[in-house]
């Protein structure tokens, strides 16, 4: 797997795009469609707690 | 996530929408909503594997550090409180800001529990031209 970055840092979501996430009822949501129409702020939490 | 739930206006004010993504199964987001007040768009990654193709960091060090239990021993004094830990407790978190078009404007990979991205940071990194572009 070829990763977008410049020096170290990720430059393309691309890697991201085609992955899945769950929503709170268990549906999958392609997270590439969370920059589809406007920019995205992905906030990783560290857990849920 | 608290910080940004109370300052999420002035981040949707640039255009841009928040996702929160935690890591426990999704029958813990009701909880999590409850817990900080979020009620913006929240999914879960429970395979960790966005988190790893965004940079997060993961490792037993990077959770354990002297750093890090000096600012929860803080936090707690100021009346934070944890909740119990839903979700991989060695897994770090962090931000990613990507415009339309998939180009990545910014990122922040925590190093270690309170290493939090202020909304300034992030309000900058979504003003920031895309890498290999000139400056808007």
């Amino acid at each position: 797997m070829v990763r977008a970055t410049l020096g170290g840092m990720l430059t393309r979501a691309d890697d991201l795009a085609s992955l899945s996430v769950l929503d709170e009822d268990g549906g999958q949501v392609t997270l590439g469609s969370l920059w589809r129409e406007r920019p995205a702020i992905l906030v990783f939490v560290r857990h849920f707690g | 996530v608290v910080q940004l739930h109370h300052r999420i206006d002035e981040l949707r004010a640039t255009g841009a929408e928040v996702h929160v993504i935690g890591n426990g199964t999704p029958n813990f987001i009701a909880g999590f909503r409850e817990v900080t007040g979020w009620r913006g768009p929240l999914y879960t990654d429970p395979s960790l594997v966005a988190y790893e193709r965004a940079g997060m960091k993961r490792g037993v060090m990077k959770t354990l550090n002297f750093g890090a239990a000096v600012r929860t021993l803080g936090a707690l004094g100021r009346g934070a409180k944890q909740g119990r830990t839903q979700g991989d407790a060695w897994q770090q978190g962090g931000i990613v800001v990507i415009d339309v078009g998939g180009d990545v404007l910014w990122t922040h990979a925590s190093d270690a529990p309170g290493d939090n991205a202020s909304v300034e940071q992030i309000v900058a990194g979504l003003n920031r031209s895309p890498p290999g572009t000139q400056a808007r």
